[in-house]
């Protein structure tokens, strides 16, 4: 009696020990995925090769993910002094982006969805950038409005942001040679 | 006595770890293959075959697609290549840039075009089945040949997903109308086509 108790026992804190496992790393930031500062490029997400961790993200969460010579996903949710991004800070975004023929940013939520916000703007374009003389940008990513390049955020969860590269000349491949392009994402004040 | 209690300890604690570690590979590679829900099954239930449906603009409220751009206008057709071969198509518009790819029922994109590699003011390609590029390959011409973009699906159903970047306030719906046009219709393989 005690044998099998004891085998029940250890069977079903072994199945809840793998489910918990299998549902922490399908949340989590991603566990193969190439890395460009704090940014998390998510290029072998449609691929048949992918890591089966991507493949099961993508199939349970319904993602049509971009093809590798359409465009390039980077998500972060962490600024690039690895906190947490909070909507009640302000940060700044730039001076710089991967090359690429344009570019969107957007703000959203932990299951990939943008955030609310009253002025319903949900990304940022390339093209429609402030830019110094030199070509750098500084987006501030922010709750309450801010002069210059704005890319407004709400709630008070935190959030995460997504960058997205469009015909871009980086590839998922080739990531080691561009770090130095790695957009910045300074924490400038907080409350 | 204790260290016998504590071996034991030890002998059920890698028990559980090793039914954790099963557990966990199980269902991580079975997801795929039980997901119901995956992209698929949401844009079939969306769009009907060879019909090309616009996808609702991502916003905080439509939450059928995650990390879906809002600054892209997208529409997608799903095919089916049992009949035959099927043929897909967009016109450029205005928009800085827009792309075709192609995603198989598994939610793998097979095969991806964008703007650079239009041809005459339009993306097109020929999807097929191996079988299909097989009969089209024999058919061919050597002195005349084909200008078809030929794409062989892994699987006999799939999407074509069409993205269009909108600029700025103004041209959205253009954007817009620009994906919604994408085509994607049946092309029998005929003996006409010898």
């Amino acid at each position: 009696m005690t044998t099998v108790l004891k085998a029940l026992l250890i069977a079903l804190a072994g199945l809840a020990l793998g489910l918990w496992a299998t549902r922490a790393a399908l949340s989590s930031a991603g566990i193969a995925a190439d890395r460009l500062g704090p940014w998390r490029i998510e290029a072998r997400a449609g691929a048949a090769d992918a890591d089966p961790y991507t493949r099961a993200r993508v199939e349970r969460d319904g993602e049509i993910p971009l093809g590798l010579g359409e465009g390039l996903r980077l998500t972060t949710r962490e600024d690039s002094d690895g906190h947490a991004l909070n909507p009640a800070c302000v940060y700044r975004f730039g001076p710089q982006a991967p090359p690429s023929r344009f570019w969107t940013l957007e703000a959203v939520d932990r299951e990939g969805f943008p955030l609310e916000n009253a002025a319903e703007r949900y990304a940022l374009r390339s093209s429609e950038l402030l830019r110094q003389p030199d070509g750098g940008f500084a987006v501030f990513v922010s709750a309450r409005a801010h002069a210059g390049n704005w890319l407004p955020v709400s709630g008070t969860q935190p959030f995460a942001l997504a960058l997205r590269l469009y015909d871009p000349a980086l590839s998922g491949a080739s990531v080691g040679g561009e770090r130095a392009s790695a957009p910045k994402l300074v924490r400038e004040r907080c409350g | 006595m204790k260290a016998a209690w504590l071996a034991r300890a030890a002998y059920y604690l890698a028990l559980v770890v090793v039914i954790a570690a099963l557990t966990h590979f199980t269902v991580l590679l079975m997801i795929p293959t039980v997901a119901e829900r995956d992209a698929f099954a949401r844009v079939a239930a969306l769009a009907p075959p060879f019909k090309t449906v616009a996808l609702p603009a991502a916003t905080p409220k439509s939450r059928d697609f995650p990390y879906a751009d809002p600054a892209v206008a997208a529409a997608v057709c799903v095919y089916d290549l049992a009949a035959g071969p099927v043929r897909s198509r967009m016109a450029l518009g205005r928009a800085s840039f827009a792309s075709l790819s192609f995603h198989s029922r598994r939610g793998v994109v097979f095969y991806a075009l964008t703007d650079r590699a239009a041809n005459r003011g339009r993306m097109e390609a020929l999807i097929v089945t191996p079988e299909q590029l097989r009969s089209l390959v024999a058919r061919d011409d050597e002195d005349n040949p084909t200008e078809d973009l030929r794409i062989v699906s892994p699987t006999t159903q799939g999407f074509v997903m069409a993205r269009v970047l909108t600029g700025g306030a103004g041209d959205a719906d253009d954007a817009a109308a620009q994906a919604a046009a994408m085509s994607c219709g049946l092309e029998p393989i005929t003996e006409a086509d010898k």
